[in-house]
């Protein structure tokens, strides 16, 4: 087992304050270990992008942490709660440490400004001593190394597509090599030919760079292929967590197993396509018990009546894997 | 540089459109300026001096319409505007280059600084949303609502007087001589004190709040996410990422206000009886001064053609994504 670099534990996010509020993330435990591609998939509205926003302190009101901690572990010294950081420290934790690359492509860069200013004030703000020519050749060989050539650092974001503006805005999340990258759908705004591209050069720049990933999507079909962990988001909980391929074979929570059916795969034996009846929850209405049990093909009593832990299952014992399921042999 | 061009273009056309209407209006409504004149005059002029009058105004029965045009416009280029009435002999440009300086220099400097900080406050209301700036608001517009005149008048009555500070009218103490002195100049900010105040308070609350609006929306915007994730100073992100793409349509709507510094403020030059243009207006037309209001419209229009085409180039100039590749 590798070190840990981001360990987020009994996280909740709310939205909105008191009675009223939305609880969105819910209990989620779950660790990024150094170097590692770890997937993070469910429907729109589990609670995926709000635990990223969350985790880098970034909501926007009325978005709330209403508790839980993220410890994270930097390359050298003690580890810190990234929750306990004062303002200063936030900021200089940001980019520096963790980095994140946002959905929208199209809008992350600012539309008045070169893509040379925006690279180069977060080199500015993160390390004031450099030289300006120092911090130019940085950015230079970032861009570079994302497939964007050095003279396109004066380009305006309407002067790039979208391909080459999601690669600049990669490039800008690595510029200050952090240990941790969190990807919020990066590629969910580009046809599947760039999509592809992208991806491949990102597990390239993973190796060369070492820093760990938190891919998060709703295409499980891409992280299946593409990282080491996947876990499975549903009404704000972690349902699943377990190694791709495992997961892939041998997903042991009903909804993982739905959401694998819902894509074809390209090799093997052909399996019958299936949906996943129903819709997402109302986070304002959670269903009691385990909130998947209205949708779930084999719910039984127990799952409307208690809400189920995420266990290492007693029919695989495996420590690597976890599932929030009341099925047999599915708890420890 | 080729769009700069065609703006050019666009504009001197239209700076020829306004130029001819301004020509053929006096020759369309009812009567003449030279009848107007002469019942000025009450009978007491000769034939001979009647028809020097309408040679002299250009309204030569004996020339064409298109020779009239013709000399019309080697007038204008020689800064001719003929004659005023009400002034009578005093050239209209003459009258012009005096009350001029004195428009630009108490509305320009007003607008301005009512721009300038309309749009800082707003940048702070905006940013820092349910703070006390916003309670600042409908102060603001409240006081943006009261119709100019009123406020102007409310002014000099309250702080105006004999023994006031501030002089009820006027451009500068009568007895003083225009000159570049620190007595003349004194006396000079001293009366337009009360107007610029007045204009001020009616007009920032606009700035204050398109630029406020504009924070707010940009604020929701993907980069300014980006902008905070990347540990940039908060100031930074508030001014560089923020105000700088929110400043963006309040720029334009600074540019095309500067071309009605010149025309829009009748009100305050008629409250204050200011020595500026918008008071020669108010005089020109009591007075039925044709010239005079011709020359009056020719530099308002003008004024509003350079303002746009100024909007444009700093449009140009802040906006990217509005140049266009040759």
């Amino acid at each position: 087992m590798k070190a840990p670099v981001l360990e987020i534990k009994n996280f909740h996010v709310d939205y909105g304050l008191g009675e009223q509020a939305v609880q969105a993330v819910r209990d989620v435990t779950l660790t990024l270990h150094r170097g590692e591609v770890l997937g993070l998939a469910g429907e729109s509205g589990s609670g995926k992008s709000t635990l990223a926003y969350g985790v880098t302190r970034l909501l926007p009101p009325p978005g709330v942490i209403s508790g839980g901690s993220v410890v994270y572990h930097p390359a050298s010294g003690d580890p810190y709660d990234v929750m306990t950081l004062t303002d200063t420290e936030l900021r200089k934790f940001r980019w520096a440490e963790t980095s994140i690359v946002f959905q929208g492509a199209m809008n992350s860069l600012n539309p008045v400004h070169k893509v040379s200013t925006q690279m180069l004030d977060v080199i500015k703000a993160h390390e004031p001593h450099l030289s300006p020519q120092a911090r130019i050749a940085r950015a230079q060989e970032m861009l570079k190394l994302v497939g964007i050539s050095a003279d396109r650092m004066d380009a305006y974001p309407h002067q790039l597509s979208g391909g080459m503006r999601q690669r600049v805005m990669i490039g800008m999340a690595l510029v200050l090599e952090p240990q941790v990258v969190i990807m919020d759908e990066p590629t969910t705004a580009l046809d599947v030919v760039m999509q592809r591209q992208i991806l491949a050069q990102l597990v390239e720049l993973r190796e060369r760079l070492g820093f760990s990933v938190l891919f998060i999507t709703h295409d499980l079909s891409l992280l299946v292929e593409f990282s080491d962990r996947i876990a499975i988001m549903y009404g704000g909980r972690i349902v699943e967590e377990a190694r791709s391929a495992d997961l892939y074979k041998d997903s042991l929570h009903p909804y993982s197993e739905g959401l694998l059916k819902s894509f074809p795969a390209l090799r093997g034996e052909r399996r019958e396509l299936a949906g996943i009846p129903g819709s997402p929850p109302d986070l304002r209405g959670m269903p009691s018990g385990c909130s998947f049990h209205p949708r779930c093909p084999q719910a039984f009593d127990r799952c409307a009546a208690e809400i189920p832990l995420l266990e290492i299952p007693s029919a695989r014992n495996d420590p690597n894997r976890s599932v929030a399921c009341w099925l047999p042999g599915r708890t420890a | 540089m080729k769009f700069l061009l065609q703006r050019l273009a666009f504009y001197l056309f239209t700076a020829w459109a306004a130029l001819t209407i301004n020509f053929f209006i006096p020759r369309l409504i009812p009567g003449d300026p030279v009848t107007s004149l002469i019942n000025k005059f009450q009978g007491q002029m000769s034939t001979d001096a009647i028809n020097s009058l309408y040679v002299l105004f250009g309204l030569d029965k004996n020339a064409s319409i298109w020779s009239q045009y013709v000399d019309y416009w080697g007038q204008v280029f020689h800064g001719d505007l003929g004659l005023s009435f009400t002034f009578f002999p005093t050239p209209v440009s003459e009258i012009l280059r005096q009350s001029l300086p004195w428009t630009i220099a108490l509305v320009g400097i007003t607008t301005f600084a009512s721009f300038m900080i309309g749009t800082s406050l707003g940048v702070l209301a905006g940013w820092r949303r349910g703070s006390i700036m916003d309670g600042l608001l409908p102060v603001t517009t409240f006081l943006s609502s009261i119709p100019y005149f009123w406020l102007g008048l409310l002014a000099i009555t309250l702080l105006a007087g004999p023994d006031s500070f501030f002089p009820s009218s006027g451009g500068y103490e009568p007895g003083l001589v225009p000159s570049w002195n620190a007595e003349f100049i004194g006396s000079a900010v001293q009366h337009s004190l009360l107007p610029a105040i007045t204009i001020l308070i009616s007009s920032v609350s606009g700035w204050i709040l398109t630029m406020r609006n504009m924070m707010v929306t940009v604020a929701s915007e993907d980069y300014i996410t980006v902008a905070h994730a990347k540990g940039l100073p908060e100031r930074r992100v508030m001014v560089s990422y923020a105000a700088r793409n929110a400043l963006l349509p309040n720029v334009s709507g600074f540019a095309l206000s500067l071309g009605f510094i010149v025309g829009g403020t009748l009100l305050v030059e008629i409250v204050f009886s200011y020595p500026g243009i918008g008071y020669n207006l108010f005089q020109a037309v009591g007075a039925k001064d044709y010239p005079l209001m011709q020359g009056v419209f020719l530099v308002i229009t003008l004024s509003v053609l350079v303002a746009n085409l100024l909007a444009d180039v700093v449009y140009l100039l802040l906006d990217p994504r509005t140049r266009k590749e040759g």
